[in-house]
């Protein structure tokens, strides 16, 4: 049996957004002072440098940026999971995030497509995927 | 440093030719041709007095490899980011000669993963040290660099309609130029491909399917691979035994994630006008273009990024075979065949800048014919989500 690599804690910059990921929200931060959506969670922000960011809630809606279908890899764990979507979705908010679209047909999934939020639970943190919208 | 003209040139240049064997480590290898490299340049290593390494080979970047060469440098630069840290190099040692701190730099490096049969390592620090904030969302979803060049490629068809068959053309026009590099053969042979001879569009397309639109062919080799580089001020350029390459202007620029970041521009759209402007040189001027092939999408990229077309028109560009050393109406590119068709250890920047040397001193295995500018350019780390892009002009006459 082989797993899918988890997030390593403690970091301090990302431990509240993958606290969060237990209760299936993911979260993506703003900038108070210059209104810049930030992602990855990070203690500055790129745009002004403040660090008052405040950690909001998405709602998991988004845009396929890109995809490819991942035929071969090296990896155990993804090796198993092969063919699989791996992708760039822009979620509604305004920010981007690389994550893999779970679909029965991977062929079909296309650049511009909608997708929706899912999660895959593991004991101490949940991973954010995407599924076609329905 | 914008304005500065620095008079340095290469002077030096040796190419390690195994891909596939175990007898010397890569501190070794990286030894041994910086003394053929320094031979090359009439020099000793007695007379190196900045170095330059990557830090691939040893546990302390430029540490070990000084202590193992015995060199009392001045200068020490040690710059990792990937692919593209010798084209800084370059442009770091154009800098300290200029300031008057250095006279002889010498750059060298070396990788084994073929024989030494180790994966190319995780990209930058994902896994090791300490985590971050932007590896922990990264790595559930692996870390396969192929999918992340994908990425570009599709985004880059989409937007543009650039088509499998066009990134083929590339492959196909780097394993052609291979076919008269006989290290590149021969190196085909040592890592067991079968079919050593040139390819064809359709032998692109009809590779395994990696991750889409990228096929097999699409994709660099794994090699064992080395050399170094000498680069000196401009007083001992002019005793050379043999031509030297000029280094006319230098750029760099970084690339990383973000919500509005068009991932079909490389970084070499800002590091490219900066070093051309520095040059005073354009890309229509350009005869030889050493473009980092880690893929073919790369290529394609950086043709339109630093000026060779507009972009989008990469795809249309490259058809008919414009690229091939004896062709008309565009640069020569990766005329030694590139990391697709001669050699990929993991940081591929140096031999760009070797091989672009060697066409101006007219001693490439496919010469373009009175080649007088080139430009190296390395892209380093991960075309998709973060990349640092240097790009270096390289000239036959003096500035």
């Amino acid at each position: 049996m082989t797993s899918r690599p988890l997030p390593r804690q403690p970091e301090p910059d990302s431990d509240a957004f993958w606290a969060a990921t237990t209760k299936h929200e993911l979260r993506y931060q703003q900038c108070r002072r210059c209104g810049r959506v930030v992602f990855f969670v990070r203690a500055i922000c790129p745009g002004c440098g403040s660090g008052d960011l405040e950690l909001k809630l998405s709602r998991g809606a988004g845009t396929i940026y890109s995809r490819t279908v991942v035929r071969r890899d090296g990896q155990p764990f993804f090796r198993e999971r092969t063919p699989y979507v791996y992708a760039l979705v822009d979620l509604d908010e305004g920010f981007r995030v690389a994550s893999e679209i779970v679909t029965s047909d991977v062929d079909r999934v296309a650049i511009s497509d909608r997708v929706q939020l899912t999660w895959e639970d593991h004991p101490e943190v949940s991973i954010p995927l995407f599924e076609p919208a329905s | 440093m914008t304005g500065l003209r620095p008079r340095a040139a290469i002077a030096g240049i040796y190419e390690y030719p195994y891909r596939n064997n175990s007898s010397y480590g890569p501190l070794a290898i990286k030894a041994m041709s910086a003394v053929r490299a320094l031979e090359d340049a009439g020099l000793t290593l007695a007379d190196v007095d900045a170095l330059y390494d990557a830090g691939e080979a040893a546990a302390h970047p430029g540490l070990e490899v000084a202590e193992y060469l015995g060199l009392d440098p001045d200068v020490l630069g040690t710059t990792d980011v990937g692919g593209s840290s010798f084209e800084l190099f370059a442009a770091d040692a154009c800098r300290a000669i200029a300031a008057g701190e250095a006279r002889v730099a010498l750059l060298t490096y070396a990788e084994t993963p073929r024989s030494g049969r180790v994966a190319i390592p995780p990209m930058a620090g994902t896994g090791r040290g300490q985590p971050s904030s932007a590896d922990n969302i990264e790595a559930p979803f692996g870390l396969n660099i192929v999918a992340n060049y994908a990425l570009v490629a599709a985004r880059h068809a989409y937007q543009y309609g650039t088509t499998p068959e066009q990134l083929a053309e590339i492959a196909v026009t780097t394993r052609a130029h291979a076919q008269r590099n006989p290290m590149a053969i021969a190196g085909l042979k040592d890592i067991g491909l079968k079919h050593t001879g040139e390819i064809s569009v359709a032998d692109v397309l009809n590779s395994r399917m990696i991750a889409d639109p990228l096929h097999m062919l699409d994709c660099c080799l794994v090699t064992d691979g080395g050399g170094a580089v000498v680069i000196v001020a401009e007083d001992l350029a002019a005793s050379l035994p043999k031509p030297p390459a000029w280094i006319l202007g230098t750029g760099m620029a970084v690339s990383y994630q973000g919500p509005d970041r068009d991932i079909t521009v490389s970084a070499a759209a800002k590091s490219g006008p900066r070093a051309f402007q520095r040059a005073g040189v354009t890309p229509a001027d350009i005869d030889v273009a050493m473009l980092y092939d880690s893929f073919t999408i790369t290529v394609l990229m950086l043709l339109e990024d630093l000026g060779f077309c507009a972009k989008g028109e990469g795809g249309s560009y490259v058809e008919g075979g414009r690229l091939r050393f004896d062709q008309p109406g565009g640069p020569a590119l990766n005329t030694d065949g590139g990391g697709l068709s001669s050699n990929h250890p993991g940081m591929r920047g140096l031999f760009l800048l070797i091989e672009a040397a060697r066409q101006l001193r007219g001693e490439s295995t496919a010469q373009v014919a009175n080649a007088r500018l080139a430009v190296a350019h390395g892209n380093g780390v991960l075309l998709g989500t973060r990349h640092v892009g240097g790009t270096v002009i390289l000239g036959r006459e003096r500035p």
